[in-house]
């Protein structure tokens, strides 16, 4: 895969924004934070696009980096709409508040911020995973909906396809951490991730697809 | 890549496609058993319902096709009771009027257990005849809404006979509303039944989730064996409003 390919591959979160934009206003609030989520990784793909182009790898590093923990933030937010935490707010802003603390470690150690932070990545994957299948079963299990009709069957999968194969090359990564590897090893690990992502990101659109609209109530009165 | 790279590169994949496997297998598990639970949900509700319409049904035609006639006799016997005195004469009349008043209760009570007209001429008549008499009972103004005749399995009209039924009661005991409306409408492949009151309202899904009452989980288990859906929308002080949105 060329950057250029994949870069366009990666677009494919962009269906998401123009679905979430269109429906916006007409859909529950427990699925805000999956579209501003949706925005922010196209963003993020977009920026990271041209800083690849121009050459500033450090820069792009960093932004990965903070983007992790964004995207923890706003997927942990999306399950506790969800009901994960039984809707206990203190216990949502104190798991945040851990992840927040191990991402601070892990931006400075073992290499400093410019560098990716791995061992944040492998755990805050880990956790979304532990997260997502917890509230799979919780959440879309107990829901009597057909499942294929169902928003959160497919948003929660994506994000469960996508992170098991994210650790996985991560912990790949990882296990070769200080040994001298060739581009085309990264690059290879890099793909599992990049073919994930497409797949999720269409299940993703089928998802917000699926959304259902809040009932308009022709005034009765 | 180096061959060791390459090797290292191919024990990757090869795990990789066996995590994909396990969560190919995971989603097609979950698909099934989630297929089967919902079925084994819906009998049971089907059952329960089916049983306490059927015990309904019993006990409503045993009152009135049994006791019914014999209250009939022992009042035509009173009345035919010689009798000497004046005082003789009124216990006679008065418990002739007891007995018409049991007869009279009895047909209520058996109505409401399983309501006559519902089952001779259809829902529409059925919430007619509903909303009169709770019109007379209570002081809540009911406004029923119903432009074409609708018929539709008798199950089905029993569900929905039902539901208004629960709605009626609950704006009555709960809301302090004055006026409730009602509309019953056919589409091509749906019945639309709405409701709405100006009561002081409730957050449903707290309290759907309380299990206190029956009423509200009664309403969402009928929707959900005709295969409906219910909507129900409602904010504190801006009264109540119902869509039941099922298919036929
Ligand atoms: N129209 C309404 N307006 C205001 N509150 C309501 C209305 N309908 C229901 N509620 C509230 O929802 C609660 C649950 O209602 P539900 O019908 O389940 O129970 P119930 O009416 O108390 O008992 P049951 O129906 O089993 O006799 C009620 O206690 C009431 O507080
Ligand atoms: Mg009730």
């Amino acid at each position: 895969m060329t950057n250029e390919v994949q870069f366009i591959l990666s677009l494919c979160i962009g269906f998401t924004v123009i679905i979430g934009i269109v429906k916006f206003k007409r859909i529950d609030r427990s699925y805000y934070p999956f579209f501003y989520l949706a925005c922010i990784s196209l963003l993020v793909e977009i920026i990271s696009y041209v800083l690849i182009e121009k050459e500033m790898y450090d820069e792009k590093t960093v932004m990965i980096n903070v983007f992790c923990f964004i995207e923890f933030v706003f997927y942990t937010w999306l399950f506790h709409l969800w009901g994960l935490f039984n809707f206990n707010r203190r216990l949502f802003i104190f798991i945040n508040l851990i992840a927040f603390l191990m991402w601070l470690v892990f931006s400075f150690y073992p290499e400093g911020f410019t560098k990716p932070n791995m061992y944040f990545r492998v755990i805050y994957a880990t956790a979304l995973l532990f997260f997502a299948v917890t509230t799979f079963n919780k959440v879309v299990i107990q829901d009597r909906a057909p499942l294929f009709k169902n928003p959160k069957f497919w948003i929660i999968l994506g994000i469960i396809i996508f992170f098991s194969f994210y650790l996985l090359s991560r912990t790949a990564s990882l296990s070769l951490f200080g040994i001298d590897t060739s581009r085309q090893l990264r690059r290879g690990l890099q793909e599992v991730i990049n073919y994930s992502n497409l797949i999720v990101n269409l299940m993703f659109a089928i998802g917000a697809l699926c959304i259902p609209r809040k009932k308009n109530f022709t005034g009765l009165f | 890549m180096h061959t060791q790279e390459e090797e290292f590169y191919r024990a990757i994949l090869i795990v990789a496609a066996v995590v994909g496997t396990i969560l190919l297998y995971f989603i097609i598990t979950a698909i099934r058993y989630h297929r089967k639970s919902i079925r084994m949900h819906k009998d049971k509700i089907q059952a329960e319902i089916d049983t306490l319409e059927n015990e309904r049904r019993r006990i409503a035609s045993d009152l009135h096709d049994e006791l019914g006639p014999l209250l009939s006799a022992v009042k035509l016997q009173i009345n035919n009771i010689e009798t000497v005195g004046e005082q003789d004469q009124q216990l006679v009349v008065k418990s002739s009027q007891h007995i018409d008043s049991i007869i009279q209760k009895l047909r209520e009570i058996s109505n409401n257990l399983m309501p006559n007209t519902l089952l001779r001429k259809g829902l529409k008549s059925g919430i007619e005849e509903l909303a009169e008499t709770y019109k007379k009972a209570s002081r809540l103004e009911i406004k029923f809404n119903c432009d074409q005749e609708i018929r539709l399995d008798q199950n089905k009209e029993i569900n929905l006979y039902r539901i208004v039924q629960e709605v009626l009661h609950n704006t009555i005991k709960h809301s302090g509303a004055n006026l409730l409306l009602i509309s019953l409408r056919k589409d091509d492949n749906r019945i639309l039944l709405a409701t709405a009151d100006n009561g002081k309202g409730f957050d449903y899904f707290s309290k759907s989730k309380e299990l206190k009452g029956l009423g509200l989980r009664n309403l969402q288990s009928r929707t959900e064996v005709m295969g409906g859906e219910l909507i129900c929308n409602s904010q504190p002080g801006k009264g109540v409003t119902y869509i039941f949105d099922i298919p036929v």
